[in-house]
Formats: structure tokens, sequence, C-alpha cells
């Protein structure tokens, strides 16, 4: 049966406290941590040689949809009731508002460190500590909107300079494809700092703390924010219908992304699936 | 196997020469760079803390450093934007050392290896010969060290690099993490319920 992702600021208070204890046990179960792993271990920039798939390359939408819906299998195995919510950065902008309330996932971190200390995954109430990090810290890490240098949130403009692009990817698919839907959204912009994140990648900036590192996953934000990421392919199919992942077909033997990028139908790893079989969600959920 | 992660050096004249960014403030930074000679201590010091993969190749520092020597004299001649570099930048000690040869292992990447207190720093390159590290993982960075600053301007003032910063990150033995194996054990399939 099909069922709903829906706008997390939607969510009834009952909504939000089972999705909140979903998120808590999987952590307690030990499997949150096996998706932070994955996204460090698939995290390979487009100098570096070998395949990619999570980043920088066409299939980080196919890729990040199906790391988003097993987490939600893994939640719903706790409750069947809770689905992913989606956080919609470009109309909940405030750093008071969902998803930083008291009742999902806490506000920002305190200025000394950056330690959230308000919300279910603050560190002193022992039920989400960070094992899976970049760094010695335990403690979830978050710096808002980050006050010291500050970033603004993408806007709808932004998101709608993506949407309008007809066409799903473009050679060189890699972090500097100047065309192509995929990096418009994934957000490699030209040139240097704040003028070069764009769409996905400046939200991870505004969040900042766990989210500007490889082990971005640690922050449940991570699912409301690829949920929305996703929620925006969904939409770019739905105004382009004739438009399709691109490539096709596997860059030649003459090529330099040969072998280092996932075509239509190729398997995508880890996993044993194309692209061509995660463009189509409408038979699992659908977001309203 | 397919999935290999591979991290081979890249060509010399693909470096950028290495600089520091107008944007920090002096008093922040103090900074020398020393001959390629002179960094064999430092390169030793840097093997102190020793990853899992220095473990698992029986890789010790001091064994490190007997093979670094000859190296370091070898790349005397390569100018001076291959001079390995120190300096304290918010507090914190960098240290960045050529390594054409990788012989500091997975930690030493397109051809640097990059402390941060003596923790290695991994970096990682785009191909637009920008840097990244795991530490700042959606942006880059035109120089090591201008990547090495910006991990630790996200390091903060007590977080210290732990083993998962790039080095134990990757695996290259080709196995994938047991995500989404629980119930439905299914991976063989796009989406479905």
């Amino acid at each position: 049966m099909v069922y709903t992702r829906r706008d997390v600021g939607t969510l009834t208070p009952a909504e939000r406290r089972r999705f909140v204890a979903a998120l808590i046990e999987v952590k307690r179960r030990g499997e949150y941590d096996e998706f932070v792993r994955m996204h460090i271990e698939y995290f390979l920039p487009d100098g570096e040689n070998g395949p990619r798939t999570a980043h920088m390359a066409p299939s980080f939408l196919p890729w990040h949809r199906r790391f988003v819906l097993d987490m939600e299998r893994a939640l719903r195995r706790v409750d069947e009731s809770v689905t992913m919510p989606y956080w919609d950065w470009t109309r909940d902008r405030a750093s008071t508002a969902a998803p930083w309330t008291e009742d999902l996932l806490g506000g920002t971190g305190r200025r000394s460190d950056r330690q959230v200390m308000t919300g279910p995954f603050a560190y002193r109430h022992g039920r989400w500590t960070i094992k899976e990090g970049i760094t010695d810290v335990e403690y979830l890490m978050r710096e808002l909107g980050r006050p010291r240098d500050p970033i603004a949130l993408p806007t709808a403009l932004d998101v709608e300079n993506a949407l309008a692009d007809p066409v799903y990817d473009t050679a060189p698919w890699n972090s500097t494809s100047a065309k192509g839907f995929r990096n418009k959204l994934e957000g490699w912009g030209r040139g240097r700092g704040a003028v070069s994140w764009r769409n996905h990648n400046r939200v991870h900036r505004w969040v900042g703390g766990h989210m500007v590192s490889g082990a971005s996953v640690n922050d449940p934000v991570f699912w409301l924010h690829h949920a929305f990421v996703d929620l925006v392919w969904s939409r770019w199919q739905r105004r382009h219908r004739n438009a399709r992942y691109l490539p096709a077909k596997p860059p030649g033997p003459k090529d330099a992304q040969h072998g280092r990028i996932v075509a239509r139908h190729e398997r995508m790893p880890p996993w044993d699936v194309t692209p061509d079989e995660l463009e189509d969600h409408s038979a699992v959920y659908r977001y309203v | 196997m397919w999935w290999r992660i591979l991290m081979l050096p890249c060509k010399s004249n693909m470096r950028p020469r290495m600089r520091i960014s107008d944007r920090v403030p002096e008093k922040a930074v103090t900074a020398s760079v020393d001959t390629a000679a002179g960094c064999s201590s430092l390169a030793v010091d840097s093997t102190g803390f020793a990853g899992r993969r220095h473990m698992l190749r029986g890789l010790s520092a001091s064994v490190a450093g007997m093979a670094l020597a000859p190296f370091l004299v070898a790349s005397g001649t390569a100018g001076p934007e291959r001079a390995c570099f120190r300096e304290t930048y918010r507090g914190r000690r960098i240290v960045v050392v050529p390594d054409d040869a990788g012989l500091l292992g997975d930690d030493a990447s397109g051809g640097w290896h990059v402390t941060v207190d003596g923790r290695p720093l991994h970096l990682m390159r785009r191909v637009d010969g920008s840097w990244m590290t795991m530490v700042d993982h959606y942006q880059s960075y035109p120089t090591p060290l201008a990547a090495a600053r910006a991990a630790v301007d996200e390091l903060g003032p007590t977080a210290q690099l732990g083993a998962a910063n790039g080095t134990d990150g990757h695996t290259d033995d080709g196995g994938t993490p047991n995500v989404g194996q629980g119930v439905e054990g299914d991976h063989r399939n796009g989406v479905h319920a």
C-alpha cells in the first residue's frame, strides 16, 4: 500500500513523538550507525580515481533516494505508522520553526562548542551518542545559519532554477557539470566560497556542525533534507515528463568518466539496483 | 574489484602552489616553510598517530622515518611549492608534508600528507584541482593548506580528528556495509514496498 511522506511542519504532536521514538530505537539497535558508516564510505570526490555513486555523479539522486528509503524501512520496522517527513527549507526558514523544535530535532548548538542542548537528540539524554564521527566528539553539533559568518538557506527561486533545466545531467557528469538538473540541485557551483554553494550543498552548510562533514548522517535532519531533495526530483520528473535519468548508456572507453559513473541500466553500488529501477517511486510512497 | 578505491598521486604539474590565504588574520597564524630535507623529523612526528592502516601494514613510525629520509633528500629539487609547511592556526598545529611516493600510507593523498595536532587529515581532490576533507564535506578549497585551515575552523576549539576522517572511512577490500539487509533483505529491486 502506497504511503505518504509529509511536510514535517504538518505532523501532529503524536506523529512527532512516534517519528522521534523510531529514530532513537533504530539508533539503539545499532542500525543507524551503519547508515553513517555507509555515507562516509561512499564519499569520493571526482578528482580521485575510482567510481562515484553518491556524490558528484549522476546517481546522486537515485543513490540518496534508495538511502532514504532504506532508513524509512528501518523506521517502519520499529513503527509502521512512521514515514519519512521532509523539510521544505524554501518555506521553513527560521531556526526556531520546524524541524528545530523541542518535540522534533531540537535547536541549534550552543555557541562555545556547537553542542545541541535542546530536544530529544541532546547528548545529556544518553540516547544519541555519536559513534561514527570524523572527530572524537560524541555529541551532536549544529550551527544553524552559521552566526560567525552568516549564510542564508537556498530560496524557492534557487530550486526553480534547477527545476527549469529540462536535462537530467550533462557531461562531464561530475561536480563541474554546468548544465543539468542534477548538479544544479546537488549544488556544486562555480567560483569559491558562499556563491559556489547551491541548493543541497548550501543546506548542509547552513545547518553546520555534523551536517558539513562526511558524517552528516549523524544529524537526523539529514533524512528530512534528503527527503525534500527527493521530492524536488519528483517535481522535476512531473514537469519534464519525457526526460529520463542520464547518461542512458555508459561513457565509452576513451571517456574520462568511463567506469566511474553509473548509467541508467547499470548496477548502482552498494545495491543491486539501477537508476532506471529507482526513477518511479509511485508504487511505494508519494509526497503530499 | 569494481568498487575498489584507489589513491594514486596526481601529476606534479597539476598541483596548485601552496599559499597563505589573505582572509586569515596574521595574529592567528605562525608559519614556517622548511626545506624538504628539514621535514624528516616532522614526517616521523606525524606518523606517531598510528591509524588502523598503519597497524595493519605493520608500518611503525620508525620504519616510515627511515624510508622517508632518502625520499626527502631526493625531492629537494622539486621547487618551493613542494616544500613542507607547518603553522599554528587558531592554536592548532598544521603540518603539510609532500609525499609523492605515498610512503605515509593512506593518509597521504594527492602527494600531500597533512596532520592537525599530529593527527592525519585525509585530503581528497576535486576534478577542478581544489581540495576537500571529510571534516568539510560539502566545499572545496584551492590548496591543501586552505583545506586544512577550513578543517580547523570546523573542528572548533576542542574537537580532535578521529579515525574516520577518511583514513578508515574508505575500505579497500570492496566491502559494503550491511545497510538495508534487515527484514526485507531487498537489494535486488528498485522502489518497492
